[in-house]
């Protein structure tokens, strides 16, 4: 019902938007209905629109077989050089047999190559110029052809770094989106794999391709994703981030409500329980919605290993999302205003550490905190060779040094390290957790434990109040779905997880049922 | 210009913060002092108290002893306890107290109720402390103990490994010291400690030197054998574990209790309260020390003089109990409170003659389980013997 509510208002939203202002897509001198004249003035208002640029290609020729010239004009280094020649210059100059009468007979019978359109405005022209494709004007038509001859420049294949796994596929997206479509292609043969493209981005004009399964997928979702990556009204899109802040449910909350992985594997896993992936040309980045909070817990590599070790981690996993949130907090509570609650000896050897500690402990751990932050921000940013000695000062030099000289306690250190650990056991939420661990120091450096739990609580709540795409964003845990659990704490083995994720609206019950 | 609503409510909040003074009971560690168990004498009609307080620097030097002793005066116990801050001058801590050590004089003069009223009403206290009581109470909370940095600490832990294993300690805490002392009967005991003083090359330590009984929380006589305190436990079922030598006209035998159960049932017969004691126990072997094989008769007559033992332990502890001035600690009062209600009512004023005179019926079983590694014995066979042997 709130799901219905919620397309309800976004529908009205977007229709004022559209009424309010209409969206430009080129620049402003860019007319809509320049019409394509003769060859020369075409050739001068490229140049004119473009400046003039150095790689820009312009070869005027003679087509064979008519006593006709054609310009072609296209963007070198976006192009196929070895392509043009082979199939567009050597077939038009060398025709001799093939009366060539018009623009029709030219892309039936002469070119080489497989995507030929035709074009009917200038306009449309330097767009696909730009895009890298090879236009070809012919005297006295008033429309071109556009043939694409894009040189895919790609990097290799290679393993995403952000999300190494021990088993399965290694494989991770790339930049070039002509080279990730096939990586799921071949991974799901199944005629209802949908993908669908889109461009936004006045000046970037982004392709965007969405991903999905027709038949499993809810359209509705499918729907609202198209509606809300077709209103975003912005200058540049680079990466696929851009698109994640502009179509998320919750901008205002530190908890993603969209999932992103650079493993085709994953998101194919994702497609398949009926979500929708976005797919964003120069970035290996893909996205999917809907994206709920126990996904942040889960791995590729979970399915692939045994159920029994992969659920324990799991278990881990759940732990070390708390731990790392909570653990400095409950130390600032429990040393500065619950000292029964901890056993006689600990607090023994606690009191031992602290005794001749300058510094209150509230800001010997947020001291500590922060240059654990420091280090962490300055290894990841420094090129990789400096990055190993930051983590050895960080680690050994301040550590080690800050306790000997009497500046922190060691059970400080201990617990920073802990808590620092812990964070990029759940990468998804690093950087939620890292925050709430500062947050959460407060109520409990203010009012102890009350504090602390009033923190989790309001954490709680408003975790329980975030939706992604219509679907709650702690389903299956709240609302309850216990039959879904089997993928939550746990992972049940395959067999037992036949039936589809409830929490996905989508079109079947049953994974997969033999037929009778 | 205009600002924003939540940017003011953001700075009320920043200036308002600044009115709190402090977090509310916020302490630093280093602001506080923890005290680890307290010796109670009285020095001319004021209370004096001995805490020993833990000093963390100690800890970090790893010396034997990681506390001072420190002692203060008043007229009453909460007074002296604050008055400690003088010599401190750190906030006090009471809530990892584990030992409370009170001078025997003070117990049989004024009992333990006047000292514990603070304990039990002041939040801070554990009930979980342990009671005991001394001759010389500073001495031995300061007696360095043989392990443990702390010596309160390894007098408490102490306290709960003998429990476990010895079952010849009455390990009374706070809490089993209400338990008693307020319950309907109220007569109670405590451990007493003395000091353990051996030529070298022994260590002095802290000893038990027996069971104090209490009525009305003054101590009023007590048990020295340590086998009666393991009967008088028995009637607790306080009995998880301990070695029993049993004689049989062999030699000695010990017997290591696995399993011990003590069931009290008192029940009315011809109009006179008789109570039912049955005790079942199971237990192993520890050691064989008679040559002579341990068949199965010899074992037979093992479990009827272990049983025997037992049976004698519980009735002196009972003996022990109704000499004059009358104590029931032997939870038979309890029962018939528990069990007999509309009895209870009756005899309760009077019911110290009634515990004097009452015939009590104990029963033991025994079951001896297990023979150890080794069977029947570790001498070589005499030549011509074919006994019998066990399967």
């Amino acid at each position: 019902m709130s799901l219905f509510k919620k397309w309800k208002k976004r529908k009205l939203n977007k229709q004022k938007n559209k009424n309010g202002k209409s969206k430009p897509i080129v620049r402003d001198n860019l007319k809509d209905d320049m019409p394509i004249r003769d060859l020369k003035t075409n050739v001068k208002y490229i140049k004119t629109i473009l400046g003039n640029p150095p790689d820009l290609i312009v070869r005027s020729i003679y087509i064979g077989g008519s006593d006709k010239r054609a310009v072609i004009v296209g963007i070198d280094g976006i192009l196929d050089k070895d392509l043009i020649q082979q199939s567009v210059i050597k077939p038009l100059v060398s025709n001799k047999q093939i009366t060539i009468k018009n623009l029709n007979s030219v892309r039936d019978h002469l070119l080489y190559a497989q995507k030929i359109n035709r074009v009917n405005n200038m306009k449309q022209v330097v767009i696909n110029i730009l895009e890298g494709t090879l236009i070809l004007f012919m005297e006295g038509e008033k429309e071109a052809l556009n043939i694409d001859l894009k040189a895919v420049e790609a990097r290799n294949i290679e393993e995403p770094k952000s999300e190494p796994v021990v088993r399965g596929p290694h494989e991770g997206f790339t930049e070039a989106l002509d080279t990730n479509i096939p990586l799921i292609r071949k991974r799901i043969i199944d005629p209802a794999l949908r993908f669908k493209m889109l461009k936004e981005g006045e000046k970037t004009i982004t392709n965007i391709c969405l991903v999905y399964i027709e038949d499993i997928a809810d359209p509705k979702i499918v729907d609202e994703v198209i509606k809300r990556i077709e209103s975003i009204d912005t200058e540049a899109i680079v990466e696929s981030g851009y698109i994640e802040q502009f179509i998320e449910d919750e901008p205002q909350s530190i908890f993603p409500t969209v999932g992103n992985t650079e493993k085709p594997d994953r998101l194919v896993g994702k497609l398949l329980e009926g979500r929708v992936g976005i797919l964003v040309d120069s970035t290996p980045v893909a996205l999917w919605v809907p994206y709920l909070f126990i996904e942040g817990f889960q791995s590729a590599e979970d399915y692939y290993s045994r159920p029994y070790y992969s659920s324990f981690v799991r278990t881990i996993r759940h732990l070390s999302f708390w731990i790392s949130i909570l653990l400095p907090a409950f130390y600032v509570a429990t040393q500065n205003f619950h000292k029964e609650m901890l056993p006689t000896e600990l607090l023994a050897s606690i009191a031992a550490a602290r005794e001749g500690v300058p510094f209150p402990l509230l800001m010997e751990i947020v001291m500590m905190l922060v240059t654990f932050e420091i280090l962490r921000e300055a290894g990841v940013r420094m090129p990789r060779a400096i990055g190993q000695a930051v983590s050895i000062v960080g680690a050994l030099i301040l550590g080690e040094a800050a306790v000997n000289a009497g500046i922190v306690g060691t059970p400080t250190i201990i617990i920073v390290a802990v808590a620092g650990i812990t964070t990029f056991i759940v990468t998804p939420f690093a950087d939620a957790v890292t925050i709430l661990r500062f947050l959460m120091l407060i109520p409990a450096g203010l009012i102890g434990l009350y504090g602390l739990e009033a923190g989790v609580l309001a954490l709680l709540v408003h975790l329980a109040s975030l939706n992604s795409f219509g679907v709650p964003y702690l389903s299956p845990v709240a609302p309850l779905t216990l039959d879904n659990w089997r993928d939550v704490f746990v992972r049940a083995p395959l067999r037992k997880m036949k039936r589809a994720p409830e929490t996905v609206p989508q079109q079947r019950e049953v994974r997969h049922r033999k037929p009778d | 210009m205009k600002q924003p609503k939540w940017l003011k409510l953001m700075l009320l909040i920043v200036i308002l913060s600044f009115s709190l003074t402090g977090c509310w009971s916020s302490r630093e560690l280093s602001e506080a002092a923890f005290l680890a168990g307290a010796a109670i004498t009285k020095e001319d009609d004021e209370y004096k108290i001995i805490f020993q307080v833990l000093q963390p620097t100690q800890i970090k030097n790893e010396t034997p002893e990681a506390f001072v002793m420190i002692s203060s005066t008043g007229p009453t116990i909460p007074e002296a306890i604050r008055r400690l801050i003088k010599g401190l001058k750190r906030r006090l801590y009471l809530t990892h107290t584990r030992v409370l050590v009170v001078d025997s004089k003070v117990a049989k003069e004024e009992g333990f109720f006047p000292l514990l009223d603070y304990g039990y009403r002041e939040q801070q206290f554990r009930l979980t402390s342990y009671l005991y009581i001394a001759d010389d109470p500073d001495g031995i909370l300061g007696q360095q103990s043989p392990l443990d940095p702390m010596t309160a600490f390894g007098l408490s832990t102490g306290t709960d490994t003998i429990k476990q294993d010895l079952s010849e300690m009455a390990a009374v805490n706070l809490k089993d010291f209400a338990e008693m002392a307020l319950g309907p009967t109220g007569d109670s005991y405590v451990t007493i400690l003395k000091m353990h003083t051996e030529e070298k090359p022994a260590m002095t330590h802290v000893d038990i030197d027996g069971t104090a009984l209490l009525k009305d929380g003054k101590f009023v006589k007590s048990i020295t054998d340590p086998t009666v305190t393991r009967g008088l436990l028995r009637f607790h079922n306080e009995v998880p574990d301990g070695i029993i030598s049993v004689k049989v006209d062999h030699g000695n035998a010990s017997i290591d209790v696995l399993k011990s159960s003590t069931k009290i049932s008192p029940r009315i017969q011809n109009g006179k309260l008789t109570v039912d004691i049955q005790v079942q126990e199971k237990a192993d072997i520890a050691d064989w020390e008679s040559n002579k094989t341990l068949d199965e008769k010899m074992l037979k007559k093992l479990e009827n003089n272990y049983a025997r033992t037992i049976k004698r332990e519980m009735k002196k502890a009972l003996e022990i109990m109704r000499q004059d001035p009358v104590t029931d600690v032997s939870q038979i009062g309890v029962e018939v409170y528990r069990q007999l209600p509309h009895y209870w009512q009756q005899v309760h004023h009077d019911w110290d003659e009634q515990f004097k005179n009452l015939e009590v019926n104990i029963q033991v079983q025994t079951q001896l389980q297990n023979m150890g590694l080794i069977q029947h014995r570790n001498r070589p066979k005499p030549k011509k013997n074919d006994v019998k042997l066990l399967p």
